[in-house]
């Protein structure tokens, strides 16, 4: 008779059995690409339906109000803006066909294109332009981003209510429009091509309201009963897209909330076409796996990850203890935690904004000067007898992610070795965004920097110029304070001349990476893959997963019935799978 | 044939007991034994040429974790942390639940004289708890109960005791359990063994609280709990001499599958931002990291996973053995 | 018996009220700030602010809590197709409104929220319920009637498994094994049409059936033992009443008891509880609903779901209470 410890090491190691052949079989990495039809021909083909996935889901499908980090993918699509970003992150024209500066940088003229329709079939008017911008801003809208717009002549007049219109958008034609801007701003431009000012049909009304049917002019339009609310989004092709011949797809379907597992599951057997999120071992496999190389792509790098130090609490009140953080971290360390999609970096700005100076000063590992400046602060620590350093714990707050979890138990590990002793918090999302945000509460925290858009003032004005502390809700986490950076900051913002606006950004970069408010760390770039046939798919500057200029190059007339042909699909399956590729296509 | 000679003949027990004695000196040889540091990276030999941690091999006897430390030394660090937790936590929420559930069951359709200064001082408790002194409220409700023991003399109120419990079961039951971790987590600011003692030990004893009050009830109306009430004897006597054995069986079962749900809440509690702070190492903690990387480093998964249950196979043949050596009618 | 389901009744009234404010006084007591979760992380203070004042969390506390609970359920116009703006969060019947506001994150009434997630989940609550008690009852009754052989130990083995192998894993490796490779089920989803919804619900309610089975089975086995040796079992054993009928009309009739308590507990801890599952299996459902908006620090939304779960807890206890003397000849006789 067996026993039950018997029985049970039996099951147990039927157990483990199924789950090494299930890593067994994964760790073969993913399955072959699914190739193209026509892999030599350039020329885009019409039709079909592309189809992306998220484990994310998003909150609102409105321009005015942007409230996560998936929807602008969506709003890209439904929306077109006056003006937009080209794949190198520059502001190119879009609704509008051209733009003229007036005043001093004080006035922008925008021209608009004649015939370009929304998805109501009505045409895009300078009226349309102003009515959507001031729905985005008015009192009434939730907009996150409406401030970035407080340059425009009487804004805080009309976000307060006082004011019924904004006089600062005034309509000079049925195809003319003047934003005018009660001082020179060099990030009017970029700011604008974001998505928060972007016209919406009529059916918006005139003031911001939950109930609404997303209606723009973009490349696709909304079906109606097409979205479960976070679940899923369908779009289709906008025969009255101002751009000719685009787009060539008949629409997109985005699933949200996909399990990763299940996403890697559905990629390869062709229910979504590209792959954006991983389990780690599977990333680090794939970007060498050169079957797939060809078809990945690593995102521009549009994050910054970093060590914020509170200048104002011991001991990082003392630059010298902050320099010596800056330099006692080994970057490459931070890297293996996820060497798919970290890269080592020591300065505030990433390098695809357009102005950033590769020759400018970052922060740099040198463990002999990290020693240097310990000593230099009055702390000086011994590392043979792992004596002196500064005498207390430091709490360091951290929220449960994939990633600064780890990179905390690396940065203990590395400031252990010049004398300062960290103790890890990790607390919830609400309260680690409460406490990094609250004067005199955290001394350190692991903080980064997704950019808003392209300009170094996006980097640097929020994060240390001392217009940005607040008691709460501070962006300037580090709570520096610098008149000349602020001096600096201030002329470059007003600045419109490219080349002199490199070089008081370059000097700023140089006040932060010696000043060290922050350790600079690290860069975060996504990769993903897509399936040979999906092509025309680029990364871009300022826009994730833009695809409204990809199309569809599926082998046979029908592109998801030929998947079938693929040899992989048992009976039973294929017939399912197929009923559930043809309500996919409807 | 005496109890602890039954016990010891058992051979369920003997194995379990085995097994529970080989994971104890796990944790207590293992760190000594191992030839890392549970918390230093090794970002050199770490690595294989994909920079993937490295598999089990000479150097790493379990393979290496994400960060490049010993599985080994991290798993024996682990036990220490992962045992205490589970036995303190199913301890704290078995005794609390049986308590309740006794307490309820035995005086379900009576009502119980409560002395009103615990009444008071259990008032003062909530009042406490809503205005941020989770410790001084703590106090106050543990002076309550110690009125509830002791006081028979003063004056008192009749309260359906019963309801009174059962209700508040209700309550923490339909409460997210979320909401509650954070709470603790913000009321203690940082998380440690104690923390996740309190929030286990507050949410996990509901279930036990109940399933105790159902046997109570049925056991309390046999017919020599009856009799042993009409003959006038004391109620603790009553309750310690026949409902307890009676209600011991499920309660030997719930606390045996407690163990094991212990562990692996504990990495839930990491999920949710509220487990020990790293870099401790602990089972559940180990299980959950390791999930990201079974595709590519399984041992990440099937090393805490053994651990885990070998020791659940272990607790439960135990309390399978002593639930046998207990059982009055044997 | 009427003034005692009366008081009952306002009790179940009492542990609602009682949750939903606790549940309110606990969150805006945590040190989060829910315009900062709304603006974004990188938000400006000022666009922050703003946010706040839009949403009414500027007001003192009492003054946010005494408008939803008057808001809770009042008196309107019957809800037809168009409804004035006063009353377009509401739900309800007839003059009856049901109002728990908008979610300060998806700008939607969370009357809608709930009620578009509640069916899916009491779907997939019920379907995992039935499971592991069909499964648990079944292996628990030959694990105690073959006690000792390898039938019993072969179940108990399979329990410790079920017990102690995480949710995610099992969830995870059901659905490499039917839906990825031998592609019987879909990977996930709820499907849009009935059939559909059958075969969606078959791997995640496994999922959660696989734990509760193990837990049936140990509780069922547990208490039919002890139940084989009372004495008006041995009696009817010792009348000549077949093993078989023993077991089933006489063990398994009492086992059924504390099982009760059990399942009830369960269901209500599937319905606010099914996380993992639910993110493996992308179901809609309630329990993703809940942790989202306690991560997201989303007001309403946690309210809501709060006062639901309350609701089930309630319904379910209420229920366990009245089974009782149906099932139990001994709490009847009282």
């Amino acid at each position: 008779m067996r026993s039950i410890p018997g029985s049970s090491a039996l099951l147990f190691a039927a157990f483990s059995g199924a789950l090494a052949a299930l890593s067994g079989c994964k760790a073969g990495d993913l399955a072959a690409p699914l190739p193209a039809a026509h892999a030599d021909d350039p020329a885009p083909r019409r039709g079909g339906i592309l189809r992306l996935s998220s484990f994310a889901d998003i909150r609102v499908i409105d321009p005015a109000n942007v409230a996560d980090g998936l929807v602008p993918e969506v709003n890209n699509v439904l929306f077109a803006g006056l003006v937009d970003y080209d794949e190198a992150g520059r502001v190119v024209p879009d609704l509008a066909e051209r733009w003229e500066v007036l005043d001093d940088g004080k006035r922008f003229r925008f021209v608009l294109r004649r015939g370009a329709r929304f998805h109501d079939g009505e045409e895009v008017t300078a009226d349309d332009v102003k009515r959507s911008v001031e729905r985005a801003l008015g009192p009434g809208a939730p907009n996150p981003y409406a401030s970035f717009y407080e340059s425009l002549v009487g804004f805080a007049a009309f976000q307060s209510g006082k004011e019924d219109a904004l006089r600062g958008v005034t309509v000079e034609g049925r195809y003319v429009v003047d934003f005018r801007l009660s001082e020179r701003d060099a990030t009017f431009l970029p700011v604008l091509a974001l998505q928060p000012l972007r016209p919406v049909c009529r059916s918006a009304g005139r003031r911001y309201s939950d109930a609404w049917t997303p209606c723009g002019a973009g490349p696709f339009r909304f079906v109606e009963g097409g979205t479960e609310h976070g679940r899923h989004v369908s779009v289709v092709r906008h025969e009255g897209y101002h751009k000719p011949g685009l787009p060539h797809l008949d629409g997109i379907t985005w699933t949200f909330l996909v399990n990763l597992a299940t996403e890697r599951f559905k990629f390869e057997r062709g229910d979504i076409d590209v792959l954006h999120d991983f389990l780690q071992a599977d990333v680090t496999r794939l970007v060498r796996d050169p079957r797939w190389r060809p078809f990945g792509a690593f995102d521009v790098e549009r994050q910054i990850g970093g060590e914020s130090m509170n200048t104002e609490i011991p001991p990082f009140d003392n630059v010298e203890i902050r320099r010596a953080v800056a330099a006692a971290i080994d970057r490459e360390h931070y890297r293996l935690v996820r060497p798919a999609n970290i890269r080592p970096f020591g300065s505030p700005v990433p390098p695809a904004v357009p102005g950033y100076d590769p020759a400018a000063p970052v922060q740099r590992f040198d463990p002999a000067a990290a020693l240097e400046h310990m000593r230099k602060a009055g702390y000086p620590y011994d590392p043979a007898t792992r004596t002196g350093g500064w005498p207390h714990p430091i709490p360091y707050y951290v929220y449960r992610t994939g990633l600064a979890e780890y990179t905390a138990q690396i940065l203990v590990q590395e400031l252990a070795r010049i004398g300062l002793r960290l103790e890890i918090h990790v607390v919830n999302y609400p309260t680690y965004i409460a406490f990094t945000g609250r004067r005199g509460k955290a001394p350190i925290t692991s903080y980064g920097w997704q950019q808003d858009y392209p300009h170094p003032h996006d980097f640097f004005d929020p994060l240390f110029h001392s217009h940005s502390i607040a008691e709460e809700s501070s962006n300037n986490t580090a709570f520096y304070r610098n008149p000349d950076l602020d001096d600096l900051l201030d002329r470059a913002k007003r600045e419109l001349d490219p080349a002199a606006q490199k070089v008081l950004y370059a000097e700023a970069q140089r006040i932060v990476c010696d000043e060290a408010p922050w350790a600079f760390t690290h860069t975060f770039r996504f990769y993903d893959v897509h399936q040979p046939y999906v092509r025309g798919y680029r990364p871009h500057a300022v826009w994730t997963h833009r695809v409204q200029e990809s199309w569809l190059d599926r082998t046979g007339a029908d592109g998801p019935r030929a998947l079938l042909d693929h040899g992989r699909r048992e009976a039973l399956g294929a017939l399912l799978g197929s009923a559930r590729d043809a309500r996919g296509r409807r | 044939m005496t109890r602890r000679a039954r016990l010891l003949r058992h051979r369920g027990f003997q194995i379990g007991a085995l097994l529970v004695l080989a994971l104890v000196l796990f944790a207590v040889l293992g760190p000594i034994v191992a030839t890392h540091d549970p918390l230093e990276s090794d970002f050199v030999r770490g690595l294989d040429a994909e920079e993937m941690p490295v598999g089990p091999s000479r150097l790493f006897w379990l393979g290496a974790d994400r960060l490049c430390r010993d599985q080994f030394a991290r798993l024996a660090t682990g036990a220490r942390v992962s045992l205490v937790i589970a036995l303190l936590a199913t301890l704290l929420s078995t005794t609390l639940g049986a308590a309740v559930g006794i307490a309820a069951g035995y005086t379900e359709g009576e009502r119980v004289r409560v002395p009103v200064t615990s009444i008071a001082l259990t008032a003062g408790a909530i009042a406490l708890l809503a205005a941020g002194r989770p410790r001084l409220a703590a106090s106050a409700l543990g002076a309550a109960a110690l009125g509830l023991a002791l006081g028979r003399r003063g004056p008192s109120l009749p309260v359906d005791l019963d309801a009174l419990l059962m209700r508040g079961v209700d309550v923490l039951l339909a409460f997210p359990f979320l909401l509650l971790v954070m709470a603790v987590g913000a009321a203690f600011e940082s998380t440690s063994v104690v923390t996740i003692l309190v929030i286990l030990g507050l949410t996990s004893w509901l279930g036990t609280a109940r399933i105790v009050r159902s046997k109570v009830l049925s056991v309390r109306r046999l017919e020599f709990v009856v009799a042993a009430r009409a003959l006038g004897q004391t109620t603790p006597r009553i309750l310690l001499l026949h409902v307890l054995p009676n209600v011991a069986g499920p309660i030997a079962v719930i606390a045996s599958v407690s163990v094991a749900q212990m562990i692996l809440s504990e990495s839930v509690l990491a999920y949710l931002g509220a487990g020990l702070a790293p870099p401790t190492p602990s089972w559940g903690k180990m299980l959950f990291e390791g999930q990201d990387f079974f595709t590519g480093a399984p041992w990440m998964l099937w090393a805490p996973a053994a651990f885990i249950l070998a020791s659940v196979l272990g607790f439960n043949l135990v309390g399978e053995g002593l639930r046998d050596a207990l059982d009055p009618r044997e | 018996m009427m003034r005692r389901l009366a008081r009952r009744l306002a009790w179940s009234a009492f542990v609602v009220w009682a949750t939903v404010t606790l549940a309110f006084v606990v969150s805006n007591v945590l040190p989060q700030d829910p315009a900062r979760m709304i603006a974004g992380a990188q938000a400006r203070p000022k666009d922050v602010e703003r946010v706040r004042a839009q949403l009414g969390l500027d007001r003192p506390l009492y003054v946010q809590y005494t408008t939803f609970l008057r808001r809770l359920v009042h008196v309107g116009p019957a809800l037809g197709a168009s409804r004035p703006e006063a009353h377009a969060t509401c739900g309800g019947a007839g003059p009856l409104h049901v109002d728990l506001g908008t979610s300060y994150q998806k700008r939607k009434a969370v009357v809608a929220l709930i009620s578009d997630a509640l069916p899916r989940t009491l779907f997939l609550a019920a379907t995992a319920t039935l499971l592991q008690l069909v499964l648990g009852v079944a292996s628990g009754t030959i694990a105690a009637a073959k006690r000792g052989t390898v039938w019993d130990r072969g179940t108990v083995a399979v329990t410790l498994l079920g017990i102690s192998v995480p949710t995610y894993m099992i969830g995870i490796l059901l659905q490499w094994v039917f839906a990825d490779r031998l592609r019987l089920l879909p990977l996930d989803g709820y499907g849009r049409t009935p059939l559909e919804h059958v075969t969606s619900v078959i791997l995640p309610a496994t999922t959660l059936g696989i734990f509760g089975a193990a837990w049936y089975t140990r509780l069922v086995r547990d208490e039919m033992i002890e139940l084989l040796h009372q004495d008006h079992v041995r009696t009817a054993r010792a009348k000549g009443a077949g093993r078989l009928a023993v077991v089933v009309r006489h063990a398994l009739r009492n086992a059924l008891v504390p099982l009760v308590t059990v399942v009830a507990l369960d269901f209500g801890g599937l319905l606010g509880g099914a996380i993992v599952t639910e993110s493996v299996f992308r179901w809609p459902g309630l329990g993703s609903l809940g942790v989202g908006a306690v991560l997201d620090r989303d007001g309403p939304v946690i309210l809501g779901s709060v006062l639901v779960t309350a609701i089930v807890v309630v319904v379910m206890s209420l229920a366990v209470d009245l089974a009782y003397p149906l099932l139990d000849p001994r709490v009847r006789a009282r």
